[in-house]
Order: C-alpha cells, then structure tokens, then sequence
C-alpha cells in the first residue's frame, strides 16, 4: 500500500517536471540545433534519463539545474556524434549549418535570434538567452546554471548592454 | 545582417511560441514512462525503514553471534570437569535448564539420575588424567551434593522406601573420591521406619522427662505424697492423653519420709 503511494508520488514529480520543463527544454535544444526532429528527441532523451534518475530512489536537490544539465550534455554529445564544429566557424566560413528545419519560419527566427547571441561573450550568450528569449527570473537562471543570483544579475545586465550594442 | 531591436524582439516572441503540441507530449510521456504506464522501480524504503532494516541487519548479526557464543560456550562447558572454568556454568545454568525443559516427572527423575551418573563420570575422567586433587573433590562433591538433594526430594522410591540405582551410583562415587568429599544420603532409609523412629523418639523423651521429673522428686525429702501423686498424674497427662505405663524401679512411696 504505501509502495504504491510512493510510486504513485515519483509519477506524479516526475510528470509535473515534464509539463514545467519539456517545452523549455525542446526549445533550448531547437535553438541550438535548429533541428525540430533532433530538438523533439533530445528532449525525449531528456526526460528519459530524468525518469531513470527519480526512478531508481536518487534523490534530485535542484531538479532544473539536472535537467538542463542533462539536455546540455546531450547537445554536445550530438554534435560530437555528427562531428561538426562549431556553428561559428561554419558561418565564418560562409556554410549555412541550419537545414531541415521544418518551417522557414522558425528557421529564420532561430537564425536571427543565434545571429546577435551568438556574437556576444561565452558567459553571457546562457544568461541572455535564458532572460531574454525564456524570461526566466535571475533566482532560476542563478539555480540553473549554479551561481549566485549576483553574479547572474551582473552578467545580465553586461549581457543586455552588449545585446544593445549589437542593434543598428 | 543587421538586426534591429524590433527584429530581435519579434524574433524573440516568436520562437517562444514553440512547444511540443499535447499529443506529441503524450506520446513522449508514455514512451519514457513504459508502454503499460508501470513504474519499474525497485521499492521505496523511506529514511526510516532503512534505518531499521540496518539496525535489523545489526542485531539479527548480534543474535547470530550471541547464539553462536552461548552454543559454542554449552558445548565447551559440557564436556568441562570439577576444576574447569566453566564447569559452574554447566552445573549452574545448562543443567538446570535442561532440567525445567523436562516438563515430565518420570522424565525429570530420569534426568536426575543422568546427573548423578555425570558427576561418578567426571571422577572417572579426573582420575585417569591424574587431576583428583582437593579442588577438584570439592567441586565434584558440592555438585554432588546438589543432585543428591534433588532426587532426595523426588518420588523415586520403591515400595520397600529405596532406590538402588541410586545408592549405586553413591556408592560408586563414593568409591571414587576421598572420604573427607564422600556423599552420604538417607535415599536408601525406609520411609516407615522413618515415621516411627519419629513418634518412638517423642515418646522416648516424655519418658526422659518423667524419669528426671521422678528422680528430683525423690531427692526432696520434704514433699508431701499426696504431693508427688499430683505432680505425677500431671506430668503423664500432659505429655500423652492416654495414660503410661512408667516402667520405673523406684518405689516412691516406700522412700519418702513419712510427715
């Protein structure tokens, strides 16, 4: 009886974590992938090692933090699986990485949107686009990305002023 | 490209639409969560009941190991002689346990009788290992003693108020140890003439008494006969309702002085 409650209780935690993060998570991976199809099953893959996690009694402290942490790791291992460099090289050299996105749309948008965050510094492009394109709240990037709220604050607003900069 | 902010931050609310449409989150969720919805997990033990299945683990360890200890320590203390460390033990705690687990008369006695034969068995033992010294008399004795005790105040009698089985195996052990530690016992003492010597000796010292009481009153010159009658029939009334025959040489009357 209180097997089944407690069974009942991970279902339950890990089901409201998928209806909270997935769709940020499918659109952390389509932005960095471009890809629809690719985004759609590394969130999948995601949510899947999160399920194996919380299933096999391990206890989560930061369950955001975990989950970005897992589709973070992912990313990379899809690009080391494809072995492709990275995309600032590829638009350096004048190859146009983004493809088979399903609409043109998106493709644009993604493409305008990792044109101008793309450009700024490597520790600002996260907290930028998670407060920016997510509108995440400086205590839930702080907790994601593990520093203190301070420091993510400072590096918002370094961020927001070079994202300014950028703007003709 | 140049981008303008309005570009960006249309941009922006744009790909903040996109999001897994409810069937494809459906379908996603059934496919991590297994095809039937079942969590396949190993049981939950909450902080608690981990604490006491460890404190379970421990003390059933501690049970194992108490038990092993008690049984490796009864083994040892019996096969131990009058002498031995533990040879209190088994006289002590194992015998006497062994002995409430039987919860039969007969087979309480029998046990008895076991124990006695143990105690001629481990006179045996120290002789041949040439350890018959005092100590270990005292201690065979003492134990002796013990089961002597026991039996004596078992219904182990026959009809003619003995047990030779028993007087045997004294008398054995007997033969065994010095006579300073030799048993003696009344096992072997008809019960009858148990009850008899008992009243005969009552009577005997009433007629100890009488004689004395006699005898004083024959020394007072001054006492009246009549006196000496009424003491007498006192003193025979008061020790036996019925009156005795007091076979007495003396001749009262003829002695004392007439007044």
């Amino acid at each position: 009886m209180k097997d089944t409650r407690k069974k009942d209780n991970i279902r339950e935690n890990f089901e409201s974590l998928f209806k909270n993060y997935s769709d940020v998570i499918y659109r952390l991976c389509l932005y960095k992938t471009s890809k629809e199809e690719v985004a759609y099953d590394l969130t999948q893959e995601t949510f899947l090692r999160l399920w194996k996690t919380i299933s096999s009694n391990k206890e989560i402290n930061k369950p955001k933090q975990y989950i970005y942490q897992i589709a973070r790791n992912l990313i990379i291992d899809y690009y080391k699986s494809y072995k492709t460099i990275s995309l600032d090289k590829l638009q350096e050299e004048g190859f146009d990485s983004i493809s088979k996105v399903s609409s043109p749309e998106t493709l644009s948008e993604v493409s305008m949107l990792k044109e101008i965050i793309d450009t700024l510094d490597q520790d600002f492009r996260d907290v930028v686009y998670m407060r920016f394109i997510e509108g995440m709240r400086v205590k839930e990037i702080a907790e994601i990305l593990d520093i203190s709220e301070n420091l993510a604050s400072v590096r918002i607003n370094r961020g927001k002023k070079q994202l300014r900069d950028k703007f003709r | 490209m140049n981008i303008t902010k309005k570009q960006f931050n249309k941009a922006k609310k744009n790909f903040s639409k996109n999001s897994i449409f409810d069937a494809q989150k459906n379908k996603m969720l059934s496919s991590i969560l297994g095809n039937d919805g079942n969590i396949s997990t190993q049981p939950i033990i909450s902080p608690l009941s981990s604490y006491f299945m460890i404190f379970r683990k421990k003390s059933f360890a501690v049970i194992v190991g108490v038990v092993l200890l008690i049984s490796g320590t009864s083994y040892v203390s019996a096969q131990s002689l009058p002498g031995d460390l533990l040879y209190g033990i088994k006289t002590n705690i194992i015998e006497p346990v062994g002995l409430t687990l039987r919860f039969n008369d007969d087979k309480k006695n029998e046990y008895k009788m076991l124990l006695l034969q143990k105690r001629v068995e481990e006179l045996e033992k120290l002789r041949e290992r040439g350890r018959l010294d005092d100590n270990s008399q005292s201690v065979s004795s003492e134990a002796t003693y013990k089961n002597i005790n026991e039996l004596e105040n078992s219904a182990i009698f026959n009809k003619e108020g003995k047990n030779m089985t028993v007087s045997e195996k004294v008398k054995t052990y007997n033969s065994l140890i010095d006579s300073d530690f030799k048993i003696e016992t009344n096992i072997n003492i008809n019960n009858n003439e148990n009850l008899n010597t008992q009243d005969n000796f009552i009577k005997d010292e009433t007629r100890k008494d009488l004689e004395e009481n006699l005898s004083e009153l024959k020394s007072n010159d001054f006492k009246k006969e009549e006196e000496v009658e009424i003491e007498k029939d006192i003193l025979l009334k008061d020790k036996d309702n019925s009156p005795l025959n007091i076979e007495s040489n003396l001749n009262i009357e003829n002695k004392l002085p007439k007044l």
